[in-house]
């Protein structure tokens, strides 16, 4: 199968070819997202993976190599199809750097979900915060420029901190293969191991958003177009959640697939957590521009992530797969929802789309499926993710305990401003000029109904998930597949 | 048993396509919720029937399953609801002529939830309900109107509250005890208590604060007040009624078995501590309730207190773990079903009418709307416990109860509010229905009649169930026996007492109440003859109402009508502000919302707060 490689390489060739088609980038764009899309659908159905392609010859730990394991494809299928759902939100003409950065982020996010190391990994990251910071300047206003120039110091910051900690494990234990790196983790000694854990946690947490981290976050969101935001959400946020779990659960644990960092490090991260949850939901609050809130949700969404994956137990951690689905359905919805009722509104702020739901309820009923999904309802996927975090952390200790009940409060605050939007949807509003095609109003009902048959019929998920949990617990079966000799 | 869930569920389908048509939605709604009665007709006795969905989802080592049963108590508040609602049903056919908003599919919803939270067999299921309930309410009662939002944002909060707290207790108890049914795990947890003391002191905190919420017990006494004055009058009375006995059901299903069967140290020879809690919470709520009724001058929150004290009093039953009590609990919460949804349903067709909720724009109704003001008056006498009509033997047996497990304070609290009760509702009926019409009603007429059958059909119940209290004893005693309590089956027409000697046949009671209206009826038709006055005479004492500068309008005094009364009690009132409390923390995440708005806003020190979070790391381990 070393025609992964054509998930990388075929958008970065579009990414140059966008140069010079003018505006049929947008076909381009399409065929070359459905492309990906359905090799990557190709993959999960060839009944060959797990497998690892070693690029141009070299075998694993001298060489780079490309892993597609049950995780992998996993995180490959939603990040190609997040794609193509943020292209349908593309709809005015946009020039060639838009499609351009398109491309690399495409290109560096399968990159990031498919590479199998550090170093690699570390590229792709830069390669995608480059993409990210060119697509929120797109629109070459104050307040765009702005975000990207912010958005741009705190990746490079962080890169700056992954680069120190790739460089002392390289040093250390002489390789940046995931899997050799897993292999001979235990011989770090627990200060060295330390030392690379936060230097290249810190530089994870700024693209999964979590508090001192994530201060691009509101502006990014409030400056870009929705497709940017979808892009954002859906691409970079995803395969964020990918390395995180890859490289904190699987990379560098001791113990098989739990997340053993030493010393308090995870208690730490379980106070950025729930700090992240608290900040974002009470920053949502009182918030009246929709992009803002929902930029203020999903940071309080992955820190519940986070806090799932700091618990260290794999129920939890099946909680946390959930949450992950139930988030990136429902930002969709939102997102798309937002898109259609600013267009007609003409503006973001929530107030201004009085009425709507009454006009729309396919799409505001969605919004509301959606809402709820967050807020852990049940009969709603993110159900599922909550009754078991929240179920893992109560009997955990005293901090998790505290993370729970305030996770639990925040879902309150959460409840208090979604429906409030829900509420204002359905309320009696003005009559207006503009109007949303019914075309427009399927994609969201589709999702959100996703959302509901997996709050509804957990096994539907569950399934899914155990294998994925089983890749997670056991590690030593991805290093043999990469480190055996052929 | 699974229809019963699958009509609603496909009923508030198609009430959500058919919204904008009322001529269908709200016959629909009728038939449903009848064929729902019909259904629960048919399942009584069949205690056997049981439901189960097995999932592959894991907690805790276990697959999940969601299992409905036709568990007997369930039953007996699931029946009674369906009665109401359906009566409600029909009166809302006539009431939603005029609204623009359409509650029905929200609304049939929640029955769905309803009959889950009463037939839910485990805790997961049970909670699932629950929180369907929450959030669908939320847009029952804002109902698309932006004056109901604050309070239906109160009332969303606390439901959350609630249901998150009992998330935790139920995941406690499930740890606890190895089990989520519910009937295990309250065996369970007599099991373990003495072992796991404090663990299982929370659990049973936790659901009860859920519970106390979901039914306005005392701290949480104040969302009726506020949601039920800008509600959807048709969907207030199912709540006043219906959904208030939510967190009735499940005190009476596991906590009041599970505390009853612990061998708790007692106090004073009396009572355990668990009892006091739940008691004095109850008489608080009773009196408080009570209190804050009578000074209302909105009367739909004069009888959402009246709710909150009657709650209190369906607690004190429990408090007193005696069987006649607990019996005397759940047969009041019956009777205040149907009273209060009587109240309610004339409270609306009043508002249909005039399209005024505040007493004192009101008055003299009883010229325009006679049937209207009966049932109010039947109504008020029922909710009073005065006896040929039904609240009378629910509260007699409670109080009984509490006499004999010797907790005088608590009889003390109840007497006092039954008391009050009198002052509030008579103001009420005073204020509404006697007195003066004033002009701007002249013309208005009695409600059509879909809106008076319900009416009528609710002073039937009430009558009947005051004279022949069977009809709720029966079924009542039945599911107790077939839960497994030890009681005998009621009788027809008298009710047992907890007391020596105080068995009463309430159809003697009756007869002899009718003796004295045949005596005054007589007395009436062969006294002197009434004569017909001004309305300005009666009030004036000799004056000329021209020279005071007022007019028969505003001759209707029910403004402040109990001022004295109420200086007396204003220093206590403003001592214990619930509702301040709960709006200050609520301002107070307000304010912080608006300061980490600004911290993203700016966006500066983006760095510093990156080389923040690194030292964090770095330094976690002095920290934690």
């Amino acid at each position: 199968m070393n025609s992964i490689v054509f998930l990388i390489v075929i958008p970065l060739i579009a990414a140059f070819l966008s140069l010079f088609l003018g505006k049929n980038d947008k076909i381009l764009a399409y065929i070359v997202t459905l492309f990906n899309i359905i090799f990557s659908i190709l993959i999960l159905f060839s009944g060959k993976i797990p497998f690892n392609v070693a690029i141009g010859g070299w075998r694993a730990p001298y060489g780079i190599n490309y892993a597609v394991t049950d995780l992998t494809i996993f995180f490959l299928v939603l990040v190609n199809v997040a794609a193509l759902l943020a292209l349908t939100s593309v709809r005015e003409i946009m020039e060639y750097q838009f499609y351009s950065f398109y491309f690399v982020l495409l290109s560096s996010t399968n990159g990031i979900v498919l590479t199998g190391d550090l170093f690699n990994f570390f590229l792709f990251i830069e390669l995608s915060t480059f993409a990210v910071a060119g697509l929120i300047s797109y629109k070459r206003d104050r307040l765009s420029t702005g975000a990207a120039l912010k958005y741009l110091i705190l990746s490079s910051t962080a890169s700056i901190f992954s680069l120190a900690a790739i460089g002392l494990i390289y040093k250390t234990l002489g390789t940046l293969n995931f899997a050799d790196i897993a292999n001979k983790v235990n011989n770090l000694n627990e200060a060295s191991l330390s030392l690379i854990l936060i230097l290249y946690i810190s530089s994870l947490l700024v693209e999964l958003k979590i508090f001192p981290f994530n201060m691009w976050v509101v502006k990014a969101y409030e400056a870009s177009k929705t497709s940017v935001n979808l892009f954002i959400h859906g691409m970079l946020g995803t395969a964020g959640i990918y390395g995180v779990l890859r490289i904190l659960l699987m990379v560098f644990s001791k113990e098989t697939g739990k997340l053993t960092l030493s010393g308090n490090l995870s208690s730490i991260l379980m106070l950025f957590a729930f700090v992240t949850v608290i900040i974002g939901e009470i920053g949502a609050l009182t918030e009246k521009n929709m992009k803002k809130i929902l930029a203020f949700s999903s940071m309080a969404q992955l820190g519940i992530v986070l806090f799932g994956i700091s618990l260290g137990s794999f129920d939890a951690l099946k909680g946390v797969l959930y949450i992950v689905i139930s988030n990136y359905l429902a930002k969709f919805v939102m997102f798309l929802t937002v898109n259609e009722f600013s267009k007609v509104s003409g503006s973001t702020n929530y107030l201004d789309m009085k009425g709507l739901g009454r006009r729309y309820p396919v799409l505001a009923i969605s919004f509301t499926i959606s809402a709820l999904s967050l807020m852990g309802i049940p009969f709603f996927a993110g159900f599922w993710g909550k009754i078991s975090i929240i179920g893992n952390a109560v009997f955990s200790g005293k901090l998790e305990l505290i993370g729970a009940v305030l996770i639990l409060i925040a879902s309150v605050i959460e409840g208090v401003y979604y429906l409030r939007i829900s509420h204002t949807f359905f309320s009696q509003g003005h009559e207006r000029e503009g109007r949303i095609s019914r075309v427009y109003c399927l994609l969201p009902m589709i999702l959100a109904l996703v959302i509901l048959f997996i709050g509804i019929n957990p096994d539907s998920f569950e399934n899914i998930i155990s294998i994925l949990l089983d890749e997670i617990k056991s590690p030593e079966k991805y290093i043999k597949l990469i480190l055996s000799l052929k | 048993m699974v229809e019963i869930f699958i009509i609603p569920l496909v009923t508030a389908f198609l009430l959500a396509i058919f919204i904008r048509n009322k001529k269908v939605v709200w016959p629909l709604f009728l038939i449903s919720n009848l064929y729902i009665l019909l259904k629960l007709w048919t399942l009584f006795g069949k205690w056997e029937i049981e439901k189960t969905i097995y999932t592959n989802y894991e907690l805790f080592g276990a697959k999940l399953s969601f299992t409905l049963s036709n568990n007997p108590l369930g039953w007996y508040f699931a029946f009674f609801s369906a009665v109401i609602t359906l009566v409600i049903s029909v009166f809302s056919l006539g009431f939603n002529q005029k609204t623009k908003e359409n509650v029905a599919p929200i609304w049939m919803l929640i029955i769905f939830s309803n009959l889950g939270i009463f037939f839910a067999a485990d805790w997961i299921t049970f909670f699932m309900m629950w929180e369907l309930m929450g959030w669908t309410s939320f847009f029952a009662i804002t109902n698309g109107r932006d004056k109901a939002l604050n309070e239906a944002k109160y009332y969303l909060v606390l439901s959350l509250l609630g249901a998150s707290s009992m998330l935790i207790g139920i995941i406690l108890l499930g740890a606890l005890t190895g089990s989520f049914e519910i009937f295990a795990s309250a065996y369970g947890l007599v099991q373990v208590f003495y072992s796991e003391k404090a663990l299982s002191i929370a659990a049973i905190m936790l659901l009860l604060f859920a519970f106390f919420i979901k039914s306005a017990i005392f701290p949480f006494y104040m969302w009726p007040s506020k949601v039920y004055a800008v509600g959807p009058e048709d969907y207030i009375t199912f709540m006043s009624s219906v959904m208030i006995k939510y967190g009735i059901y499940p005190i009476a299903m596991f906590i009041v078995p599970v505390v009853g069967s612990l061998d708790l140290p007692k106090i004073l020879n009396t009572a355990n501590w668990i009892q006091y809690f739940v008691g004095y919470l109850g008489a608080i709520s009773a009196v408080l309730g009570t209190i804050l009724a009578i000074f209302q001058t909105d009367m739909k929150k004069l009888f959402a207190y009246s709710s909150v004290a009657n709650m209190g009093y369906i607690l004190l039953g429990f408090a007193s773990m005696n069987i006649v009590g607990f019996e005397g609990a759940l047969f009041h919460a019956v009777n205040h079903m149907v009273l209060k949804a009587a109240i309610f349903l004339t409270l609306a067709a009043v508002i249909f009418r005039t399209g005024e909720s505040e007493m004192h724009k009101l008055g003299g109704l009883v010229y325009r709307m006679p049937i209207t003001f009966l049932t109010f008056l039947l109504g008020i006498i029922a909710a009073a416990g005065i006896p040929p009509l039904n609240g009378f033997g629910s509260k007699w047996m409670i109080i009984q109860a509490l006499m004999s497990q010797k907790m005088i304070i608590f009889a003390i609290a109840m007497i006092f509010a039954s008391t009050g009760a009198f002052m509030y509702l008579f103001r009420a009926l005073a204020s509404i229905f006697l007195g003066q019409l004033p002009d701007r009603f002249k013309d208005i007429k009695e409600v059509p009649l879909t809106m008076l059958i319900p009416m009528i059909i609710m002073m039937i119940g009430m009558l009947l169930i005051g004279v022949v209290p069977g009809v709720v004893m029966k079924p009542l005693t039945t599911a107790l026996r077939a839960v497994g309590y030890n009681v005998n089956i009621a009788s027809w027409t008298s009710l047992e007492g907890a007391l020596k000697n105080s068995t009463i046949d309430l159809t003697l009671v009756f007869l002899i109440f009718l003796g004295g209206f045949v005596i005054s009826a007589i007395m009436y038709i062969l006294g002197n003859k009434s004569e017909t006055v001004p309305q300005e005479d009666n009030y004036t004492g000799g004056e000329y109402p021209e020279e005071w500068g007022v007019n028969a309008d505003r001759f209707n005094y029910s403004y402040s009508f109990y001022q004295p009364f109420k200086e007396m009690f204003e220093p206590l009132l403003e001592k214990i502000s619930i509702d301040e409390f709960f709006a200050s923390i609520g301002r107070n995440f307000e304010y912080m919302s608006a300061t980490v708005q600004g911290l993203f806003r700016r966006g500066e020190g983006a760095v510093l707060l990156f080389s923040i979070g690194v030292l964090l790391l770095i330094l976690g381990g002095w920290i934690i």
